[in-house]
């Protein structure tokens, strides 16, 4: 079978977040099952060397797809025009989109003549996914036994008006879950937003989990026939890899104790500026008196105590002032905590910043702030470091970031959403062989709660065995106390991670995927 | 025939937990002997006895005569002895488990002292909350007496509040009878035939009616002088003894003859001018008054440590529910929470159950100090709670990181220094330069006053005077190390309204084996320079002697002075001092300004506007210009020199 991945961001090209890994990770996979797979990508900018596919001029703006290899992928990268730019979800996205669709509808027509067409195509998120609607109006028009998925990651609100759709079609009628009907049914349907019309038209509709799948449900309509499935993500980080960069750092001597490799770290943090950030982000933090490039007060930890580590891009949805407002309460309960944020300035994340910067003079003993990308280097060994990672989010589909956070090792206090519910095991359910805690979502009485209560029982890694029932009579919940039981407990819940973040390989996932495929 | 009318009268006997010896004593001589005198004179009649936990526990210790002889009152019949609460604790206050355990424990106290298991109840300041009732039946109570304003509020008026009336909750009952308020305006204040002749019209052409007047015993001989008490009630009485209209009647007794009414269901309710100061609901006082909502939750937050600590605990539970006492929950028009003395018995009985709590349950095993973040006052938000084995230390971060609770837990020594009392406004305080307090008068706050506040703009509440919000601000704990509890908030310095510079406190709590310091750090962060007079505020609640007259004064600058007088100067030191407690200083590290005044509230008494103190203010103060990036440095300790 030939198949096609349609996605914005690959990390064989150009990476922004956890959807990179996802369709080369799947590309590869479906190979190494036989499948034929190619990715189908913006080039944003980046300049690859490649045969020229076909060219074409949409409003005014000439666009190419070349074909290359890149890192043992067969990609086809559409390039020109809109996507010169190298801010990869910044300038007009809905043109943006709308243009990739074309591309792809005559990237396919082109294959077709050529003999060379996919069997099936499959689409990650809006962006590619409008292109799904094009090639629909096509199967319809040729008789095409082409089969369409749309692999949703997290869901938009993008909304398109009738007249700029009905430009990527070749005809009027699409086929969806009504049967073959007239274009403008299905967009009443949807209302013209992009994430309702494409589920409607796709042959299957995908997601990263089971609790996310309802919430797609819920967002096209309870009333449609739709019916989406979860195919969960592999882990990106494997613990070999891991530990390759953890003694990269720290040595092998890092790698046996993690207390040397988090000193490493925090050493890091007060040496130098380490983290990638552009200009107006700089230019922003130095109006709020953090100057990221010189000084590092606000990574550098006076004191070294319990390392608790959050990541991700600055947005709400991450529920980083989740996590900043219960700092307070989990300092009282356990005075040696020290969080530190690694966190991705993004557009409309402002005030978010000011907030944070405000927490950081407030609570500077306890809390530190790496803005930027990070290098792996460090960014992973801190990973390693850390007693606890916590994954705030008020919502998450998938979240990667437990997966990568167990693949270290690290048990995670991920909030009770999404992904999260698949990937971490409770700690207060499955005993030892449990990978974390998940908190109610956005509570912040619970994520201190629960904070102090996991820094605590980790920091027995470190503690002598007298000093464990001083500490287990902090611990507020008597089922993440009664884990003491075992004096290993932390090491033991450690494992536990790791055997976790095992289960949630590629292989598995695309196993799943050959399901949906072949049950189309 | 002439149907005779029926009376109850209903005498309730009170002196609430922390009651000063002196009154404690006058109040026997001038009423409560006198009281039983008449009664015996006039035992071929009828009468209604409740004594209250507190009362009945004093006296069975200092007059254990009189408490015999109200004993022989109730075996001889003359006497109807009602039941009540052990503290006289307002029920519906109390966490239900308490509720049970007021009216049992009062229950066993009447048995061992008065030989009786009474059937009905003194409910107290006839609170009533319909839920009451399975409590009550529950615990053997068969009815109460209940004010007829409440019965009003159902729409029943006219002569059925002459009718006792049975009500249910959960399926529970119990009989009510409802206390005539007019009857209540009247007696014993008009002449008696005036009285009787009320009685008699009231009663008048109905089928069994019940008269039910309820009220203090203290009206007769303390309210107003004994002699004409006596010579009152011998009127009345004697006169009563004659009329034929009307009957004296114990209440269980008048149940078994005649039973009730029918059904009916009360709403929350009191008596009438109870209702009008709470605003309608009796709960609203722990809202209005900070220093009221704070008992009540020390009440709720001993009770969780007690209740882990297990029933055995007698004195410790005996304690708690004294401290339950109902007068210092609220405030009419005398007294009440203004009562220093019996805020003071309140804390004292809380603190020493929580000793003895925590001792049972070994809480400081490690001896660590305990630190919590909790909402102890029910607001919402979370107050900083220290606590250790000799003392608490509260903290409103969210008003100002104030200090608003220090509890001496030492045996013998259990006091709340802070247990101070800010100025309401109250409707009878109507005098143009009464400003009530616009912040709570505990301690730990910092002030940036104009150069030219003196102390009684201070004391007083001279508007416009405090240049910034700092007093009010909002605190975060922001760090916890091996010696200090770090607290941070954030203000501003305004002129004319506008903010011109940003200012930050630093706050270094530092607990001490016998008290805690603050090291304050007041910073310009950025904005323009400004002249301040920096003031850190305190204030000390004295422990007073409630058993005799001995004198707390204050020390400052090596010289005794009494508490109502002012001082201004410098120094470094203030300390309390007296040969009861010990004393009580709060010292700076550099010498600085000090104001020390009376904390003094206007209360409204039989004899006019009296000034009561609650406390001493003391405001060490520094004149500073802080540019931007300046900062003002103070250490100021509080220490009990035990």
């Amino acid at each position: 079978m030939r198949v096609w991945m349609l996605t914005f961001e690959s990390k064989t090209t150009r990476k922004v977040g956890g959807l990179a890994e996802v369709p080369p990770e799947l590309a590869r996979n479906l190979a190494g099952r036989g499948f034929e797979t190619a990715l189908v990508t913006p080039s944003h900018g980046l300049r690859v060397d490649g045969g020229v596919v076909f060219e074409e001029e949409i409003a005014g703006a000439k666009y190419r797809v070349l074909t290359a290899r890149l890192d043992g992928l067969d990609h086809y990268i559409v390039e020109g025009g809109l996507f010169e730019n190298s801010d990869v979800y910044g300038g007009d996205l809905p043109s943006k989109a709308l243009v990739f669709a074309r591309v792809v509808k005559s990237l396919f027509e082109k294959s077709l003549r050529e003999g060379s067409a996919p069997d099936l195509v499959h689409a990650h998120d809006w962006h590619s996914g409008l292109s799904l609607v094009g090639l629909n109006s096509l199967i319809v028009r040729e008789g095409l036994k082409l089969r369409l998925v749309y692999h949703i990651h997290l869901l938009s609100k993008a909304w398109f008006k009738r007249e700029d759709l009905e430009g990527i079609l070749s005809g009027r009628l699409v086929r969806g879950v009504y049967g073959v009907r007239e274009f403008s049914e299905y967009y009443d349907l949807s209302q013209g937003f992009a994430d309702k019309l494409i589920p409607l038209l796709a042959d299957k509709t995908v997601t990263v989990s089971a609790d996310y799948a309802k919430t797609v449900e819920k967002w096209v309509g309870l009333k449609h026939p739709l019916k989406v499935e979860a195919v969960p993500n592999g882990s990106p980080w494997s613990p070999g890899m891991v530990l390759e960069h953890v003694q990269k750092l720290a040595g092998a001597k890092g790698v046996e104790d993690r207390a040397l490799t988090r000193r490493a770290v925090l050493r890091e943090l007060c040496s130098k500026s380490i983290a990638e950030l552009g200009e107006e982000w700089e230019k922003i933090l130095r109006s709020l008196g953090v100057d990221p490039a010189s000084d590092t007060w606000h990574q550098c930890f006076e004191e070294d105590g319990d390392l608790v580590l959050s990541t991700g891009r600055i947005s709400r949805q991450k529920g980083f002032e989740v996590l900043l407002k219960a700092l307070e309460k989990t300092i009282a309960r356990n005075p040696r905590v020290r969080l530190l944020l690694m966190v991705i300035p993004v557009p409309g994340s402002e005030r978010l910043i000011e907030k944070m910067v405000r927490y950081l003079r407030l609570y500077e003993r306890n809390l530190k702030i790496v803005f930027g990308t990070a290098p792996k280097s460090l960014y992973v060994p801190a990973h390693y470091a850390a007693r606890v990672y916590v994954a705030p989010s008020l919502y998450e589909p998938f979240g990667l970031v437990a997966l990568e956070a167990m693949a270290s090792g690290t048990p995670v206090l991920a909030s009770d959403t999404g992904g999260f519910k698949t990937t971490v095991l409770d700690l207060r359910a499955a005993g030892l062989k449990g990978t974390g805690i998940l908190f109610e979502t956005g509570s912040v009485e619970q994520l201190a709660s629960y904070l102090s209560d996991l820094t605590l029982l980790m920091s027995l890694e470190e503690a002598e065995p007298a000093e464990a029932g001083r500490v287990a009579e902090k611990i507020a919940d008597p089922r993440v106390r009664g884990l003491l039981n075992d004096h290993r407990a932390p090491f033991v819940i450690r494992r536990s991670c790791l055997d976790r973040s095992r289960e949630f390989d590629w292989g598995k996932s695309v196993l799943k995927l050959v399901e949906v495929y072949t049950g189309i | 025939m002439n149907v005779p009318g029926y009376f109850v009268f209903a005498l309730h006997f009170h002196q609430p937990t922390g009651q000063l010896k002196k009154i404690h004593e006058r109040v026997f001589e001038n009423s409560y002997k006198l009281l039983l005198d008449v009664i015996k004179e006039f035992s071929d009649l009828k009468f209604t006895i409740h004594v209250s936990g507190p009362l009945l526990l004093y006296a069975s210790e200092h007059y254990p005569e009189w408490v015999s002889e109200l004993a022989k009152l109730a075996d001889y019949g003359v006497a109807e002895i009602l039941g009540g609460t052990l503290g006289e604790a307002i029920l519906p206050l109390l966490p239900s488990g308490d509720r049970d355990l007021q009216l049992r424990e009062y229950a066993r106290l009447a048995e061992r002292l008065l030989g009786v298991k009474p059937r009905g109840m003194w409910l107290p300041e006839r609170v009533w909350e319909p839920d009451l009732v399975g409590y009550l039946a529950r615990n053997g109570v068969e009815y109460v007496l209940v004010d007829d304003s409440t019965l009003l509020r159902t729409g029943r008026g006219g002569n059925d509040s002459l009718y006792p009336w049975l009500t249910e909750d959960s399926g529970y009952r119990v009989k009510v009878f409802f206390i005539d308020t007019a009857l209540r305006y009247i007696l014993p204040w008009e002449p008696p035939e005036r009285v009787i002749s009320y009685m008699r019209e009231r009663v008048g052409g109905l089928e069994n009616p019940i008269l039910v007047w309820g009220s203090d015993a203290e009206k007769f001989g303390e309210w107003r002088d004994p002699g004409w008490a006596r010579w009152w009630l011998h009127g009345f009485l004697s006169n009563l003894r004659v009329e034929k209209s009307i009957q004296m009647v114990h209440p269980y007794e008048y149940l078994k003859e005649h039973g009730v009414r029918g059904l009916v269901y009360l709403p929350p309710g009191s008596y009438d001018k109870m209702l009008e100061w709470s605003g309608g609901f009796f709960r609203n006082f722990i809202v209005k008054y900070a220093e009221v909502n704070n008992m009540h939750k020390k009440m709720l937050w001993v009770r969780r440590k007690l209740s882990k600590a297990g029933e055995r605990l007698e004195d410790a539970w005996r304690s708690y529910l004294l401290a339950q006492c109902n007068d210092a929950y609220w405030h009419g028009l005398f007294g009440g929470v203004y009562l220093a003395h019996l805020r003071q018995a309140i804390y004292e009985n809380y603190i020493r159950a929580e000793r003895i709590a925590e001792e049972a349950l070994g809480y400081y095993r490690g001896g660590e100090a305990k630190i919590l973040l909790e909402d102890f006052d029910y607001d919402g938000r979370d107050e900083l709670i220290v606590e250790k084995k000799g003392y608490n230390l509260y903290i409103d971060l969210a008003d100002g990181g104030s200090v608003f609770e220090f509890d001496v837990k030492k045996k013998g020594l259990e006091h709340n220094l802070q247990d101070t009392m800010s100025r309401y406004k109250e409707p009878y305080l109507e005098e143009p330069w009464f400003r009530p307090d616009w912040y709570r008068r505990v301690s730990g706050r910092v002030h940036l006053w104009s150069t030219d506040t003196g102390l009684d703009d201070w004391l007083w509440n001279t508007p416009f005077k405090d240049l910034s919000d700092l007093a009010l601000a909002r605190f975060n704990l922001a760090y916890v190390d091996r010696e200090y509890l770090g607290l941070k908030g954030e203000g501003g310095f305004y002129v004319f309204g506008s903010k011109i510079a940003e200012i930050e406190v630093e706050k270094r709590v530092r607990l001490l084996e016998n008290g805690f310091a603050v090291d304050y750090a007041v910073r310009n962060v950025r904005g323009s320079s400004f002249r301040a007079r920096v003031g850190f505020e305190y204030h000390l609640a004295p422990k007073l002697d409630r058993q005799g007259d001995r004198e707390v004064r204050y020390k400052v600058e090596g010289e005794l002075r009494g508490l109502r007088e002012k001082f201004t100067g410098v120094g470094r030191s203030v300390e309390l001092v007296s040969d009861f407690y010990p004393v009580v200083e709060v010292s700076s590290n550099r010498e600085l300004n000090i104001w020390v005044a009376p904390l003094s509230t206007m209360a409204r008494t039989e004899k006019g506007l009296l000034e009561m103190l609650q406390g001493v203010g003391v405001q060490f103060l520094d004149d500073v210009e802080l540019a931007p990036g300046g900062e003002v440095k103070v250490s100021i300790e509080t220490r009990v020199k035990w």
